[in-house]
């Protein structure tokens, strides 16, 4: 569960990167995160995994604040950043490694875990290369594949399904359903309006920095009838001028 | 603590250090390149030549105040002095690890979502930077001690309170650095404002170099003309007894170490164990103010504010809409990533403005001392002494002022890795339906016409202080260009031929770029040709015009030669570009 209370990010004294936001991501739900470039999607992400400092108001992640509680609440959640460009000269093993250590996960499931989803990314003979050599869509599912090992019970993830084949896509988008049907929380930031369709349960929308819809699709769709298309709506509701 | 050292581990390995960039022995996987045996050969000799001359150098250095303190029986002074120098120099490298290590390593986004505490970062990266200045610290500190070792003979407790000191001292200068920072991290973000950040150590580290070699120049000017060995004995306990007298406000630390390295029963490794806890205790301060305030320092450090003004927009788009031949367009690029990178200025003048002055400072104190008063010299003095050479008979001066062009060249290290700091964007010089000769020729404009402004001052302040010939000025200056286009063009073939583009940050493009080394070292070669021509036209007594022609026709020659292969090549000159 991940619950946002009037959220405010503002660089020097007057620019509001992120306006008074409030959101509560329930257990057992796949929350998508929709916006235009530079409408805040990527800062708010940032300041629930504590990467960005929160000017005002607090986030809580399965009741732990990320605020006065940052170590209890970090091991509550996975996180997969936009840019796969991590920890390049550590090979792929010593990378999964490294997260299961940090998050304590016992050899026995450490070693049954990245075998599995090893084979299931189709990552097995890339393992011990460096991630330096990997292309795009490999260093990303090597980041998806660390996240999944510790279970967490928030997966959080900045556009998650970039630079994957449609293999990959497919395989992630199944596990983050099955994720979500063991009763956890799945919320990930995505410019693709179709795969927000078929995915999530719920979603929101950011624009300048302020929450201007927060629901299902359907209840998106309702909002203007006479608009033809998701993406026709989307354009709308964000339009600037 | 296996947390730990898997922290530390995993900090090391994705951390572009000195080691981690051979790795020998092991078996590479097959996606990576591989290093042929001839070449890591050639790499383990170079860096064994480098290490040899840095350790030999500063063996000597130590062995000759040594040898003159221990006759001189002024042994305590020599050694309060020399041991805050050699910190001082351990300071300046290690603020440069503390700076990329701790601050600007791009991994921080990494870490900052992981459960980790802010002290087992801070654990995990002061260990890395430690190994790093423990290799630095054995190509500067060890031939201190191995000379002190040869002239002293102190015994086998000194020897271990010796151990002591090695093992500690890089903790010094790590946690007090670190301190530092963190005490400017509260004045402003430091991940926010790097390049800021950058310069203000910068000019710590300059100022703290120049001070040492200020002191040692004032202490250790050698034997003058019509000097006795007594006189110079004499007068090196004077300088440096003076000197100590004047660092008495560090006493209370250099004490330990000091008596540590001098006394030779269980008092001294008492002295030194001391020295120790300091180092111990810093390094809890260091890791309490970690605790409190490191986190605080890293987080947001890729947030930038948006200034966003619509007349700014307009003025840009007036100044900017010039159809620019692809020379200039590439030009204004290449002067644009410079100038608007302080750390780059900072990292590529640096080096040649500290040869400048401390070649200036080192000559000062031979002259002072040759002239057997003791006493500081004008710089119109010093520029008496070297006018002479400039005159119509001594043809050799064109060849040494070439072979001090390529020294500096190769100090000044623009080109040498233009390519390497395009970073990712390299990969789209490849691209451009732009001739690679002309791309080249834009890069390498920037860093001939920042020497050449630099060597022109200096020709002219020469030339009107001493009085000279324009002639000669111009007969000496314009090799100086040729030279130095040679040289850049020498640099940026190296860059190309297997660039580093994959780096952690600006600083890292710069400093941690073994193709500025092996550019640096082709000048270097280059400038020791040239020295030994100059000594032969001093021996022939060449005349002045016919230097000129011999140094117009080899270098034009070879600047010739040079751009042709490049345009026989064409887009092959980008292949190590992968």
């Amino acid at each position: 569960m991940i619950k946002i209370e009037n959220v405010c990010k503002t660089y020097g004294k007057d620019f509001v990167a992120v306006d008074h936001i409030n959101l509560d991501i329930k257990d057992g739900e796949i929350f998508g995160f929709l916006g235009p470039n530079g409408a805040g999607k990527t800062t708010t992400l940032k300041m629930i995994t504590g990467i960005t400092n929160i000017t005002s108001g607090e986030i809580f992640i399965n009741g732990k604040s990320i605020k006065t509680d940052d170590i209890a609440a970090k091991k509550e959640f996975g996180f997969v950043p936009d840019s796969p460009d991590v920890l390049l000269r550590l090979k792929g093993i010593e990378y999964l490694n490294f997260i299961a250590s940090i998050y304590g996960v016992s050899k026995e499931t450490r070693e049954k875990k990245i075998k599995e989803l090893a084979t299931r990314f189709e990552m097995t003979d890339a393992l011990n290369d460096k991630i330096q050599n990997y292309s795009h869509g490999m260093r990303q599912k090597m980041l998806v594949i660390g996240v999944l090992l510790h279970d967490p019970a928030v997966w959080i993830l900045d556009e998650p399904l970039t630079g994957l084949d449609p293999k990959s896509s497919f395989t992630l988008k199944e596990m983050m359903r099955e994720h979500a049907r063991n009763g956890k929380t799945v919320f990930f930031s995505t410019h693709v309006l179709e795969v927000a369709e078929k995915l999530c349960d719920r979603i929101a929308i950011i624009d300048k920095g302020k929450i201007i819809f927060v629901g299902t699709m359907d209840e998106l769709k309702k909002h203007s009838a006479s608009v033809q298309s998701l993406e026709s709506l989307f354009l709308e509701l964000t339009d600037h001028e | 603590m296996s947390r730990m050292f898997l922290i530390t581990k995993t900090m090391f390995k994705n951390s572009y250090n000195f080691t981690g960039s051979f790795s020998f022995g092991k078996k590479k996987a097959k996606r990576e390149e591989k290093t042929s045996p001839g070449k890591r050969i050639a790499i383990g000799l170079l860096m064994a030549f480098i290490f040899a001359s840095f350790f030999f150098s500063m063996f000597m250095t130590g062995w000759s105040i040594f040898s003159v303190a221990e006759q001189g029986f002024f042994m305590p002074a020599a050694l309060t002095t020399i041991l805050p120098i050699v910190i001082a120099l351990i300071f300046v490298f290690t603020m440069t690890l503390v700076i990329s290590i701790f601050f600007l390593s791009n991994d921080t986004n990494v870490y900052l979502p992981l459960p980790i505490k802010p002290e087992e970062i801070f654990f995990g990266r002061l260990l890395v930077a430690s190994i790093d200045a423990f290799l630095i610290e054995v190509a500067f500190v060890l031939p201190f001690i191995v000379s002190y070792d040869v002239v002293v003979q102190p015994g086998l407790l000194v020897y271990l309170n010796e151990l002591i000191f090695i093992l500690v001292i890089p903790f010094i200068p790590l946690s007090i650095t670190f301190l530092i920072a963190i005490v400017i991290g509260r004045v402003f973000n430091i991940g926010r404002h790097k390049e800021a950040f950058s310069t203000i150590m910068m000019v710590f580290s300059v100022g703290t170099i120049l001070v040492g070699e200020f002191g040692l120049t004032a202490i250790n000017s050698g034997i003058g003309s019509g000097e006795t060995e007594t006189d110079y004995i004499t007068r090196t306990r004077e300088a440096f007894v003076a000197l100590a007298e004047k660092l008495h406000s560090i006493d209370f630390i250099m004490q330990f170490p000091r008596n540590g390295l001098l006394d030779g029963s269980l008092i001294g490794t008492l002295n030194m164990l001391a020295f120790a806890g300091i180092s111990a205790a810093l390094v809890v301060i260091a890791s309490l103010a970690a605790k409190w305030f490191y986190l605080k320092t890293l987080v947001g450090g890729d947030e930038h504010a948006a200034h966003r003004k619509k007349g700014d927009v307009d003025k840009a788009m007036k100044t900017e809409f010039k159809n620019d031949k692809p020379y200039f367009s590439v030009l204004k690029a290449e002067w644009r990533g410079i100038v608007r990178s302080p750390t780059y200025v900072f990292n590529l003048l640096t080096p040649p403005i500290l040869v400048v002055v401390i070649s200036v400072f080192s000559l000062y104190g031979g002259i002072s001392a040759s002239e057997g008063t003791g006493d500081a010299l004008s710089f119109a003095m010093l520029i008496a002494s070297i006018t002479p050479y400039f005159n119509f008979n001594f043809g050799a001066i064109v060849f040494f002022v070439g072979a001090g062009t390529m020294f500096i060249a190769a100090m000044t290290m623009i080109s040498s890795t233009a390519i390497s700091r395009e970073g990712k964007n390299a990969y789209l010089m490849k691209t451009w339906p732009v001739k690679p000769i002309i791309q080249l020729r834009a890069k390498i404009t920037i860093g001939t016409a920042i020497t050449a402004f630099l060597l022109f001052a200096a020709t002219i302040i020469v030339g009107v202080l001493g009085q000279l010939n324009p002639l000669i000025l111009a007969l000496i200056y314009l090799p100086i260009v040729i030279l130095l286009i040679i040289a850049n063009y020498l640099m940026i073939l190296v860059d190309l031929v297997h660039p580093f583009i994959e780096w952690d940050n600006e600083t890292a493009a710069v400093k941690q770029n073994k193709n500025g080394l092996f550019g640096m070292l082709l000048c270097f070669a280059f400038a020791v040709a040239l020295l030994f021509v100059g000594l032969g036209a001093a021996v022939i007594r060449l005349n002045i015009i016919w230097s000129f022609i011999i140094i117009i026709a080899v270098s034009g020659g070879t600047l010739y030669l040079l751009e042709r292969g490049i345009k026989k090549k064409g887009s092959a000159i980008f292949q190590g570009i992968q």
